[in-house]
Formats: structure tokens, sequence, C-alpha cells
């Protein structure tokens, strides 16, 4: 196992370079000049030569290979570079806001499982029965539903007496305040949780004729020890590959559930980093992103292991 | 087991909902101000932005400062000032007694630290460097003697600046300006401070009448009031809280349950909506904003066709635009060049709505009935707020025969790609800091500064004159000349100008901003009206 986990950790370093080089070129190719957009009304009053001064001090006047390899170096050396507008070292913009994003993808992943597996369930336990039916009907327009209008709705329902009740605040970030935390998690995990209830009951269907449940049956066991320890388990591969591959979309997804709830994490980083072409915290905050990701592939990876006794990575 | 999660999570819930907010905390008021986008940083060397600026004003003072709504000049540290005869020479006399902040953030400001000349020398000197990135204020002091030579690195102080003691400045100016002080931008910060400011970018001091507190980034700022202020009963709340709210939408709900003390921006197509609903908290000023739609003019179709640029003026309706269809977001621009309260005369030769004139002239161009103009593209961004006037300029043009097709880009791409030969013509738009109307005239049309690239050597001689002309008549006279001239060149389609409209709570008093926008209010002055409140 040790063996197998050394060689995914090494197989990041070439996938993470492959896609820096990728994510340089990208911005590299982004249209206009960074300097632009960087000294924003202050490159209109500023004399020409000027601006040329401090292309030259930033280092946009060298070329694309040159540029390249001082990126590459820098990323050597472990650092991600400073950002152009925030006066900030791009580790510790992702350092601060991290967290924030953490917080707000824990709260969207508790929803979704909190309400998509125990409906997947039902749903299941209930095929063909009216309550499965309505499940199903919720948790497609769940599947289908954007993000930014199901914020709208929850905002303007459950947050103004004018419309609704107003049970949570707007918006807006406090350290170490749940209510702050509830409604953006609710939004963020409202998608997974219709996914994963769609998952959860096509899986549940799938073992619940099998052999073992019958014979588990037939041992006498209560129908929820049978539910929970044996169909269930069983079901979780399919749950655990659709949550790994969800904890992406959790990160894209708070990128927009950030902006309209005003919380500092990372997608607010980096969406006003592309308008204001500021390389170096786009560069930093996909690179974590994407670092990210292989992490927890190879964690749901390692996952598989410990729910089936029959899957060994030797 | 499940039961039991259950009820610590409903407690956890209960006991997160009896939270009370910072801003309510010990009866304190904390007023609550939206802010947009997220100031980048509190180096007030290198600060360009709107965002940086809201903060900074509060945080930092100048030698003297501008009215925000009469953008009359008014003593801050420096108590008053003497100038020669021949404006050269100026004398500060600084206020006594003005202590810098003690935040707890500074380790060497321990207790009563006291704003000197040789601080402001200090940060004078900060802003004159050969690094640009170091600072991007050079209108600050170049008109000072010595600037070149300091820049330059050939001297070691600018002779043109002295300290004779710790309460006066004497400044000495190359040749007369009469911006030298409004545009004296230098703050008042500790010596130690400027010479590690990229340390202090994020956690300021300076001598204004709120002080830093505490910053989440991309979530508030909170102020606190400065208890040492010289000006007394100033400021009149505890403090301010610049909340970072980057969608307007949502700014209107935080507003609407009382999370926000003011709103400045309005939700697209929500704006009538919104001052019906909350017709008593709304308040408007006329702002110092130009929306104009610009004529490439030294190259290509436009420069060589002057009637087709003034029939195009004449053809659009922009009172069906501003009026009607944007439920009043600006004024339309009937006027002239400049926004109204800039405007020294507003007489000034106008492209008014008139179709027919507008057939008229493109007759008398050789284009009758639009036939033989090549079809036209208009350049915008994507983040422009003035969608409704380009169909409306789309169908006026139309009529005209004239066709116009619409290319959008994001605003990076779009502002690189306004200077390429190109785009013929584009949506621009001008805000001015200041009263005065070189603020505008200076940027767009001496010596083509404009996108327009639009150069009239009448025009420069006239706005350099201006610049030179202390009598405030003389002057109006002069910027007059200039503007008929413009005006008869016409490289726009002047569209609309802004408008500052902005809601704030009933109990919210003396919040006074400019033509500049909301950001230009004095917030020590504001006030609130605890009968008011609920």
């Amino acid at each position: 196992m040790s063996v197998y986990i050394l060689r995914r950790l090494l197989q990041v370093i070439p996938t993470l370079l492959g896609i820096l080089t990728v994510l340089f070129i990208l911005a590299y190719m982004m249209p206009s000049d960074p300097l632009r957009a960087v000294l924003g009304e202050q490159y209109r009053r500023l004399p020409p030569e000027v601006v040329e001064g401090i292309r030259e001090e930033m280092g946009l006047n060298k070329s694309f290979i040159e540029r390249y390899g001082d990126y590459m170096g820098q990323i050597l050396r472990g650092d991600l570079g400073r950002s152009y507008i925030l006066e900030e070292n791009v580790s510790d913009i992702i350092a601060y806001r991290f967290p924030r994003t953490l917080e707000l993808m824990a709260g969207g992943l508790i929803v979704g499982l909190l309400i998509g597996i125990p409906a997947g369930v039902i749903a299941a336990q209930k095929q063909y029965q009216w309550a499965d039916h309505v499940l199903m009907v919720i948790s497609l327009i769940g599947v289908s539903v954007p993000i930014f209008w199901l914020a709208l709705l929850a905002q303007l329902f459950l947050t103004q007496s004018k419309y609704g009740i107003a049970l949570f605040p707007v918006a807006g970030y406090e350290d170490g305040s749940v209510i702050h935390m509830i409604l953006p998690s609710l939004v963020l995990g409202t998608n997974l949780s219709a996914t994963l209830a769609r998952v959860t009951r096509s899986a549940m269907l799938e073992v619940k004729g099998q052999d073992y449940i019958v014979t588990a049956r037939a041992k006498g066991l209560a129908e929820r020890v049978i539910l929970v320890r044996h169909q269930l388990r069983n079901a979780l591969i399919p749950i655990i590959t659709v949550i790994g591959l969800d904890i992406g979309y959790l990160l894209g997804g708070s990128v927009v559930t950030e902006t309209i709830f005003n919380w500092p994490g990372l997608g607010r980083a980096v969406v006003p980093a592309i308008e204001r072409r500021d390389t170096p915290v786009i560069l930093g905050i996909l690179i974590f992103g994407a670092f990210l990701f292989i992490i927890i592939n190879l964690l749901t990876d390692l996952i598989y292991a410990l729910i089936n006794p029959l899957i060994r990575y030797n | 087991m499940v039961k039991t999660s259950f009820k610590v999570f409903f407690l956890l819930v209960v006991a997160s909902l009896l939270v009370i907010p910072a801003a309510a905390q010990d009866n304190a008021v904390i007023l609550r101000y939206p802010i947009n986008p997220d100031p980048e940083h509190l180096n007030p060397f290198t600060s360009t932005t709107i965002a940086i600026g809201t903060v900074e004003r509060n945080l930092y003072e100048g030698l003297i400062s501008l009215d925000a709504p009469s953008g009359a000049m008014k003593p801050q540290l420096a108590e008053s000032w003497d100038i020669s005869d021949d404006g050269l020479n100026y004398v500060f006399h600084l206020r006594q007694g003005v202590l810098f902040h003690d935040t707890g953030t500074v380790e060497f400001i321990d207790g009563d630290r006291e704003f000197k000349s040789d601080d402001w020398v200090c940060a004078a000197e900060h802003s004159v460097t050969e690094d640009d990135t170091v600072s991007a204020h050079p209108e600050w002091l170049e008109s000072v003697v010595g600037y070149e030579e300091f820049k330059a690195g050939d001297a070691d102080t600018i002779s043109g600046l002295t300290a004779p003691d710790d309460y006066t400045l004497d400044i000495t100016l190359s040749e007369p300006n009469r911006l030298f002080l409004i545009t004296l931008g230098v703050p008042g910060i500790p010596c130690e401070v400027t010479q590690n400011i990229d340390d202090y970018v994020n956690s300021p001091v300076g001598t204004g009448p709120f002080q830093f507190v505490e910053w989440q980034r991309d979530s508030f700022i909170q102020l606190a009031a400065n208890p040492d202020y010289y000006e007394e009963g100033k400021p009149g709340v505890d403090g301010i809280r610049f909340i970072n709210v980057p969608d307007d939408n949502t700014a209107l709900l935080q507003y609407r349950e009382g999370e926000l003390d003011f709103l400045t921006g309005f939700p697209t197509g929500q704006r009538g909506a919104v001052i019906d609903e909350f017709s008593s908290e709304y308040q408007e000023i006329p702002g110092f904003n130009v929306r104009y739609f610009g004529f490439k003019m030294d190259q290509g179709f436009f420069a060589e066709n002057p009637l087709v640029r003034q029939a195009f003026a004449h053809a659009f309706n922009r009172d069906l635009v501003w009026n009607d269809l944007m439920e009043g977001a600006r004024f339309p621009a009937d006027e002239g060049y400049m926004p109204p309260p800039m405007d020294t005369d507003p007489e000034t030769p106008l492209y008014d709505y008139d179709p027919a004139k507008a057939a008229d002239l493109l007759t008398q161009a050789g284009f009758p009935g639009g036939e033989g103009i090549p079809e036209i593209t208009l350049l915008i961004f994507s983040s422009a707020r003035d969608e409704l006037s380009l169909p409306v300029l789309q169908q006026d043009l139309k009529d005209l025969g004239v066709t116009m097709n619409i290319e959008v880009e994001d605003s990076t791409t779009y502002w690189d790609h306004l200077g390429e030969d190109d785009v013929l013509f584009f949506l621009s738009g001008w805000s001015s800091g200041l009263t005065d109307p070189s603020d505008v005239l200076n940027y767009l049309f001496l010596d083509g500064r404009d996108d327009t690239a639009y150069d009239n050597v009448d025009v420069d001689a006239l706005l350099r004159q201006a610049m030179t002309e202390f009598d405030p008549d003389a002057r109006a006279v002069i910027y007059q000349q200039a503007l008929d001239l413009i005006a008869a060149d016409s490289p726009w389609i002047v569209s609309a100008y802004s408008k500052v409209g902005w809601l704030q709570k009933p109990y919210i008093e003396n919040f006074n901003p400019g033509g500049g926008g909301t950001y230009t209010a004095r917030m020590a002055d504001v006030t609130v009206d605890p009968s008011m409140m609920q």
C-alpha cells in the first residue's frame, strides 16, 4: 500500500508540471496588456516612458521562454510569486482564503451527504412508490437548477422578511459564526445532494437482489442491519466515486456561491485576478486547485480499499 | 445516538443565532458601508482605485483637504498657508499636537507620537522616486524645484522642499501651478512607517479621524474612531465597517434587512423599483462622469468626414435611453462635453436630438440616405452599464441608413484594443476626481491623449493658457473657447453625465458626497440620530 501511495505521489510532480505549462501558455496567450489592468486609470494618466519602466520592473517585457523559465525556477524554489495588484504574496493569498473555501466546501459536502444519501436510500427502499417518484423528481430539479438562481431564491425567501422569513443573514463571513455558513452551504450542497440521491438509489437497487442480501435476510437479521451493514456498505463504491469527483465541482461552485454570499474564499480571489490579468494569482490558485483535485482522487482510491477488503493496491 | 447528534447540531445553530454581530456590541455606533471591490491594498503611495480611496481618506490626511460637495480647500494637517505674490513659494503652518494612530500594530508607536514636518518631508521624498512601482503619484510634487534631480538620484533632497522647524514647511515651485494645492496628496505618515511601507500596507497608520482595526480580506475592513483626533466632536460615530459586497443584488437585500446603512449601487434593471420602494431614503446629486461614443480622429472614415460625426451626434436619442429605458440612471448629455457641475458655461453649442438635421448633414457630406457609408463597428466593453444605449443608437443610425455592428470585449482586452487602427468607433467614459475642468480636458483633449487621438493645436494652446490663469473668470472664458472648438470638431457623441445616487437609512445624518461619487463623503462628519434607530 505504501509503495502505491508513494508511486501516486511521485506521479503528482509531472502531472502538476504539465498542468502548469498549459496554464502558463494560456495565461500568456490571454489578450491585452496586463499592465493596462494593473495600472487601471493610471495607465492613461502616466507618460508612456513611465509605463514602459514599470513593464521592465515587472519583467513583462521579456520573451515567453524567459518568463516561463523564470516562473518555473520560482515554482521549484517553492515561491508562487507576488500578486501584481494586491501587494501580497500568492502563497499568503491562498493561505488566507483556502481555509474559508474549505469551510464552505465542507458545509456543502455535509448538506449533500445528509440529504442525498438518506433520500437515495429511501427512494430505493420505496422503489416505484410515490415517495420514490417525489424524491427523484426533486432530485432531478436539484441537479438541473443553476447555483446562482438557487442562491437568489434562498436569499429572497430565507433572509427577507418582505418576501419570506428572515432566518439567516443575507451574506457575509464572520470567524466561527455557524449562522453565516448555513445558507451558502445549503445552496452549494443542493446539486451534490441531488446527484448523490440518484446515485445512491441506483447503487442500492443494484445490490438489493444480491445473494448476500437474501442470505442476510434468511439469517433473520433486522432489516435496519441489512440495510446499513450489507446493502449500503456494498453500494458505497459508486457513491464515494461521485463524492470524490464532486468535491472538484464544489470547488468550482464555490466561486459563484462566494460571490453571492460575500464569502472570502479562493473563488473571490481568482475571478478579479482573471479580469485584471493578475497572472501570478491566476496560476497560483489554479495550480493549487489542480493539486487539491489530484490529492482528493488519491484519497478516494484509498478509501475504496477501506470500504471493500477485496480491493488491494499492491 | 442519532437523536443526541441532532440535539447538539440544533443547539449549535441556536447558539450561533444568538451571536451578536460585532457592529452592535457595547452600543457602539458602527457605520456599515458597502464597498466593491475589496481594496487591493492600503498603500497611499500606490493607490489608484476608488476602493482604496474610500478607505484611505478616513485613515490618512494631507496638508489640506477638498470639501467634497463644493470643491473648496480646507485646512487639514496644515492649519494655514501663505502663498507668495508670484505664486512660486508656499509656506505651510502645521497643526500642533496631531498624534498618529496608536493601533498597536506598529511597535515603534507606543503612546503619543506626534506628526511633525519631517514626517511629511519623508513621505514627500518617498513619493518621488525612480522606481515607478513605489509611487504612482508623480503629480503630487512634479512642479517643485529640485524634483527632477531628486528623482534621477542626482540630489539627496528635494531642494525646493524644506522644513525650517517641526511645524513649518517651505515649498518653492519651478513655475506657477494653480493646481498645486489641489493635487498635493502627500499623506502624513510616520517616517518609520514610510521607510518600511511594504510592511504596513495592510495595517496602516495615519492621522485621520478613524484608525485601522481589522481587515478580513474580501469580507470587511473595520475602522474605529480615532480617540485623539484633533477636531472636536469628530468623528460622529464610533467606527466604520467597510463591507465588501461584490453583487449589487446582495447589497440591496442586505440594505433592506438592515445589514448595511448605505446602498451605493443599484442592481441592473431594478433602479426604478428600488427608488420607489425606498423613496424617502434615496438621495441624488449630479456626478463628474461623462459617457461618450468616441470617433477615431487621426485616421479612417470618421477622421475624413466631420459632417458624418455631427450627423451621428444629432441622430442619437439620449433622452429615450437615459430618462425612459434606463429609468433615470444618468442625465442625458444635452449640454456639452463637460458634466454640468464642472461646466463653465452650460450654453455650449449642442448636438441635440434632431433626426431631420442628421439626415441633412449626411446629404451634405455626400452620403444621402446613408448611401456609401461603410458598415461601422462600435467597440464596447462587456461590463458597460450602457446596454440600452446601444440598441437605441443602432436603430437611430439605421433610420439614417447606416448599419452599425457591436463588438463586445472584456474590459482589459477592450482598453488594449482601443489603440489599434481597426477601432474607429467606441464607447468610453471619463470620471473626474476634481471639480476643476482641467481634470477632464487635459486628460482627454490635450496633445491627443484621448483614445480618439483628437489633437487640435488651438485647443492645446488654450488648455495650457488656462493652467497658468489664476483668475477664475478669465479662466472660464478660456475653457469656453476651448470647448467651442472641441464641439465644432465633434470627436464624440456625448451620451450622458453621471448621477451620484444612493440610499441611506433614515437615522444617518450629514453624509454629503461630491460629484466624484459617494466615496468622497467625509465620514468623520456623519452622525446618527438615535431616535430614528429601531
